[in-house]
Parts: C-alpha cells; sequence; structure tokens
C-alpha cells in the first residue's frame, strides 16, 4: 500500500488575519515497508503533514492519492479507507486515554469498527503483545495506573488495535527516557520487519532520528527540502550543516576524519557503527 | 473551525479605537446602545449606524472581518425582521394568501433592523478591539469601589479572565481529541442516539480530566510565584485616559442626550 501526496499545500485559518501557511507544495510518497523520519524546527510543518497524511486535515491544494485512488475529501468513503489503512499516534497520545480499563481503551477502535467479541479480542491481544504489554497482566488494571511509559505504549497499542498498514507516530520520543525510546524503537522496528507496517515518526531530535530511520525527511517552514538515506548522510552533510545542524560528537568525529583524508565504505549512523567503521578503517589501512 | 472567525477574537493594528483606554471603550459603546434603544426616528438610527460606521472604519480592521463577525447572527436577524413585519397590524399593502404585510410592520422592521443591526456592530467593534486582558483590567479598575463593601473584585475578575484564555484551549484540546477518536473509526455524525452520546462522552472525559489538572497546576504555578491576591498587587500597565477617550466618551453622551430630547415624541 503505497500514498502519495502531490503538491500538498495546507493553510490554517485562511481568510482571516491569523491565516497560517503550514506546509507549500509538499510532495513525497510513503512505500510499502518504509521506515521514514520526519524532521525540521519547530512550527515547520511537521504534525500538519502526518495530519494530512491520515486524512484528518484536508489539504487546500494538491492531491493525495492510495495507491491509484485519488483520495477525494468530499467522499466519506475514500476517507474512511484512508483512515483505515493509515494509523496517527498524536503527541502525548497518552493524554488522550477515556476509557477506565486497559482493555477497552484498546478495544474502542476494533468495536467501532463492528468486530464480534472474539476478533475484538484476538486483535486487543495482538496489539498488546506488540507493545510489550502482557494481557494477564494488564488488561483489567486502570488506564490511569500504569506509569508513563506503559500510558504511552497503551495509547500506541490501542491504534495498533486498529490494525494500519501505515503508522504515523507524532513526536514518539517525547518525554521518554534514553531506555524508554529505545524500547519502543525496537518495537517499532519489530513491526517494520516482521509485520510489514510502514513506519512515519516525527520529532525534532534529528540527531535520533538519523541513527534510527533509514529514510529521512527534512521540512522547513512548510516546505520539503531534503528527503534523502540516512544512510548516505555524509553526501549531504554539507547541506545539513548549512541548515544549522549541529554534529553529535561521533558525527563530529568522522567528519573531522573525512577531513584528514580518511575514507568510509557507508555513513555511520551511530556511535557503534562510527566505531565500527573506524575499526574497520584501521584494519583496511594495516594491510 | 479552521475558516471561520472565533467568537470573541481580538484583532491587533494599530488604530485610534485600538489606542483608546478599555474604559472609554466598554463606557463609549455602553452608551451609544443606549442612545440606539431610545432612539424613536429613522433618521436618528440611521445617523447613529453612520457615526458607527465612521468609528469602525478608523478602527482599520478590514469590512471583511466586521461581516466575519456579524454573519452568525444574519440569521436571527433576518427572522426577527420577518416576524415583525409579519406580524404588526396596521395598513395593508400587500396581500398574498395569508399572508399580510402592513405600512407599520414595514416600518417597525426596518427600525428594529438598523437597531438590532447598530448594537451588533458595535459588540462585535469592542470584542474585535480590544483584548481580554485590558477588558478584564478595566472591569476590576470600574467595580474597585465595590470592594469596599467586601466583593472580592479583583478574585472574580482573575477567575472571568482565566476563563476566557482557557476556552481556546480547551476548543483546541476538544478538537484534538474528537481528531484522535476519529482515526479509531469513531463517527460522530452516525449511529443511535445512545451510541452517539457515548462517544460525546469518549470527547469530554479527556477535556474534562485535562482542565481539572491544568487549573490545578495554573493554582500551584501561580502560588508558588507569590500570587495571594489582591492585596498589594499592582498593575504593569496602569490605565490611563487620554485627551480622545474624553472626546469618545463626551461624543457618545452626547449622542445618547440628543435622543432622549426626541424621546416619547417619535410613535
Ligand atoms: N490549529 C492551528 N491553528 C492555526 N495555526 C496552527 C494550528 N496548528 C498549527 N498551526 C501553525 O502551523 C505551523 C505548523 O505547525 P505544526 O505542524 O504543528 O508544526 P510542528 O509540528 O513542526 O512544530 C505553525 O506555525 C503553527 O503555528
Ligand atoms: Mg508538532
Amino acid at each position: 500500500m503505497s500514498l502519495y501526496l502531490e503538491n500538498i499545500s495546507f493553510t490554517y485559518q485562511s481568510g482571516t488575519p491569523f491565516e497560517k501557511t503550514a506546509l507549500s507544495g509538499v510532495s513525497l510518497s510513503i512505500n510499502d515497508g518504509d521506515f521514514v523520519g520526519i524532521t525540521g524546527g519547530s512550527g515547520s510543518g511537521k504534525s500538519t503533514l502526518l495530519q494530512v497524511l491520515s486524512g484528518l486535515l484536508f489539504p487546500f491544494a494538491g492531491k493525495l492519492c492510495l495507491d491509484t485512488e485519488a483520495i477525494n475529501p468530499g467522499q466519506k468513503k475514500s476517507l474512511n479507507r484512508l483512515r483505515r489503512i493509515v494509523g496517527l499516534v498524536f503527541q502525548f497520545p497518552e493524554e488522550q486515554i477515556f476509557e477506565l480499563q486497559v482493555y477497552d481503551e484498546i478495544a474502542f477502535g476494533p468495536r467501532n469498527l463492528g468486530f464480534s467479541r472474539s476478533e475484538v479480542d484476538e486483535r486487543v491481544r495482538e496489539a498488546m503483545n506488540h507493545m510489550g504489554l502482557g494481557f494477564e497482566k494488564y488488561s483489567l488494571r486502570h488506564c490511569h495506573s500504569l506509569s508513563s511509559g506503559e500510558k504511552r505504549r497503551l495509547a500506541i497499542a490501542a491504534i495498533l488495535a486498529m490494525q494500519p498498514q501505515i503508522l504515523l507516530l507524532d513526536e514518539p520520543a517525547a518525554g521518554l527516557d534514553y531506555e524508554g525510546w529505545q524500547a519502543l524503537l525496537q518495537r517499532l522496528n519489530y513491526l517494520n520487519r516482521e509485520k510489514g507496517i510502514s513506519i512515519v515518526m516525527v520529532s525534532h531530535h534529528y540527531q535520533q532520528l538519523l541513527a534510527s530511520c533509514p529514510r529521512i525527511i527534512l521540512l522547513d517552514k512548510g516546505r520539503l527540502i531534503l528527503d534523502a538515506a540516512s544512510s548516505s548522510w555524509l553526501e549531504y552533510l554539507d547541506f545539513l550543516m548549512q541548515q544549522g545542524w549541529e554534529l553529535t560528537a561521533s558525527q563530529e568525529l568522522v567528519y573531522r576524519l573525512m577531513q584528514k583524508g580518511w575514507e568510509f565504505a557507508s555513513s555511520p549512523r551511530s556511535p557503534e557503527e562510527t566505531a565500527w567503521a573506524v575499526v574497520d578503517f584501521i584494519r583496511r589501512s594495516r594491510k | 473551525m479552521n475558516t471561520s472567525l472565533i467568537l470573541g477574537q481580538y484583532i491587533p493594528e494599530k488604530s485610534l479605537i485600538h489606542e483608546l483606554d478599555p474604559r472609554s471603550k466598554i463606557i463609549g459603546t455602553a452608551l451609544l446602545s443606549l442612545a440606539v434603544f431610545l432612539s424613536a426616528f429613522p433618521e436618528e438610527q440611521l445617523f447613529i449606524l453612520f457615526l458607527v460606521m465612521i468609528i469602525i472604519l478608523t478602527s482599520k480592521i478590514s469590512m471583511r472581518i466586521h461581516y466575519l463577525a456579524l454573519k452568525p447572527f444574519l440569521f436571527i436577524l433576518a427572522l426577527a425582521l420577518l416576524i415583525q413585519m409579519l406580524m404588526t397590524p396596521g395598513q395593508e399593502l400587500i396581500e398574498f394568501y395569508f399572508i399580510k404585510i402592513t405600512v407599520e410592520g414595514l416600518q417597525a422592521a426596518g427600525s428594529l433592523g438598523l437597531r438590532l443591526l447598530t448594537l451588533l456592530i458595535l459588540a462585535n467593534l469592542l470584542s474585535l478591539t480590544t483584548t481580554p486582558m485590558a477588558f478584564t483590567a478595566a472591569l476590576e479598575r470600574m467595580f474597585r469601589p465595590l470592594g469596599k463593601w467586601g466583593l472580592p473584585v479583583h478574585e472574580l475578575v482573575m477567575v472571568m479572565n482565566i476563563s476566557l484564555r482557557f476556552i481556546p484551549l480547551l476548543l483546541e484540546e476538544a478538537e484534538r481529541i474528537r481528531k484522535a477518536q476519529l482515526g479509531r473509526g469513531a463517527d460522530f455524525r452516525q449511529g443511535k442516539l445512545l451510541g452517539r452520546i457515548r462517544r460525546l462522552g469518549a470527547v469530554i472525559i479527556p477535556v474534562f480530566r485535562l482542565s481539572i489538572y491544568r487549573a490545578e497546576m495554573i493554582a500551584t504555578a501561580m502560588e508558588s510565584r507569590g500570587y495571594c491576591g489582591a492585596e498589594g498587587r499592582t498593575q504593569l500597565n496602569e490605565l490611563r485616559m487620554k485627551a480622545f477617550d474624553y472626546v469618545y466618551i463626551i461624543l457618545s453622551l452626547g449622542m445618547c442626550l440628543l435622543v432622549t430630547m426626541t424621546w416619547g415624541r417619535g410613535c
């Protein structure tokens, strides 16, 4: 299932003095099995883009297509189809929890879709399992008694129970500690690899995205200015520096070594990969 | 919600009206409204509308915005006029089956329309050109004398001030939660009544919980920064009446007196 955006523009409160163009002329495609990170400064339109992708905001101009079918915001049928294929996890999704018990919260979506009791049960179990919430341990717990990391996973499980083929997450790392984030990232990776769910996540923390997403998209004031594989970041390093990116210590190391004439086979994305690349280079140069 | 103007929205500009002291704006609006009520002759009503139009032009806010602010009321206005037109007995002008339009009816509807329109424009002008902050500061200053009789003026105004600022936040919150549930297959327009009420509850409960949580945080934040009510509290921007403020009030007062003189002589 692929999702295409063509020349999408979106304006908030258009026609009033508070008019604010949040997206202008954005084109991109999300394909099967993609794992995309969207980044950009605060107010660059990241959240707006996710809401357009999920059919919650209608673009003022441009085209939104699901495979070959154009999504017409006026047509409820195609909009509902889009919403069933795309699941959006809002920023701080735990604030939107409203049911008393974990089970009911996750079952809300499947029940709305009109599934039978056993099918709902099946979906809830699977979604909880994906987010590492043991069914026996958690299903009858009160939502408000969970820790904040558990609440975040519960909120994501509630979306997963809709079994979306494309999962969008707005700032999933916000407010999580390093370990919580790593654990969540592993689960997302699993869903992407094993279940074939395309993942698109937004974060203002670009270094984190570079290390965790194979493809990154950079927004600036509502415009898409970069859409590239993160494994080749060394190729567009100059562009990133022009955009005011600060490098992490390991990226800085790679950059300096490159200036000294080192050659890297690929662009190392994390400190671990950097270490291996350096070791690899030393080994090769000894031979 | 994206394309409409929020009711009571403030639009920043640099104009004579914006710079007026909020107290004189409130008093002026009250006096002009009184004048509208007391005016009996169409000439007077037209003259007041003309005056209000001039005030609007000096506000530098585009006519489109004034129209947007009026739009939600136009239907009710039209309905009121229609009823007035059809229900007033008198000399018949047109008769069409059971519909009778009388000369008196037309006159009454015209007069009512002019007056309601002027009042609506006045009220909108006040909210378009005054920030909620300035508005509440003016109220606090104007009602300060009542504090002598033990009325907690400052606290009441503070409550009003904070509630006003919460309204857009709550709307935003409700919108966000509505969207989140749309994405989980909730359909707010279909289904049986009971189901719809249940789904509405699913929006209201998180909004409610969040607002209580927010209220608690704000109270804590205010207290931890030393807020303890009106005692010993001063304003950062003291309200000051300038020459034009007096001109504005006197103008409104004059208008009021003018129509009072003719009051009772008309219909
Ligand atoms: N509901 C709204 N009404 C008006 N303007 C908005 C609204 N939501 C966002 N904006 C504006 O649109 C721009 C993009 O916002 P957003 O997509 O939230 O950015 P990001 O998520 O990248 O921080 C910002 O300038 C913001 O002020
Ligand atoms: Mg955002």
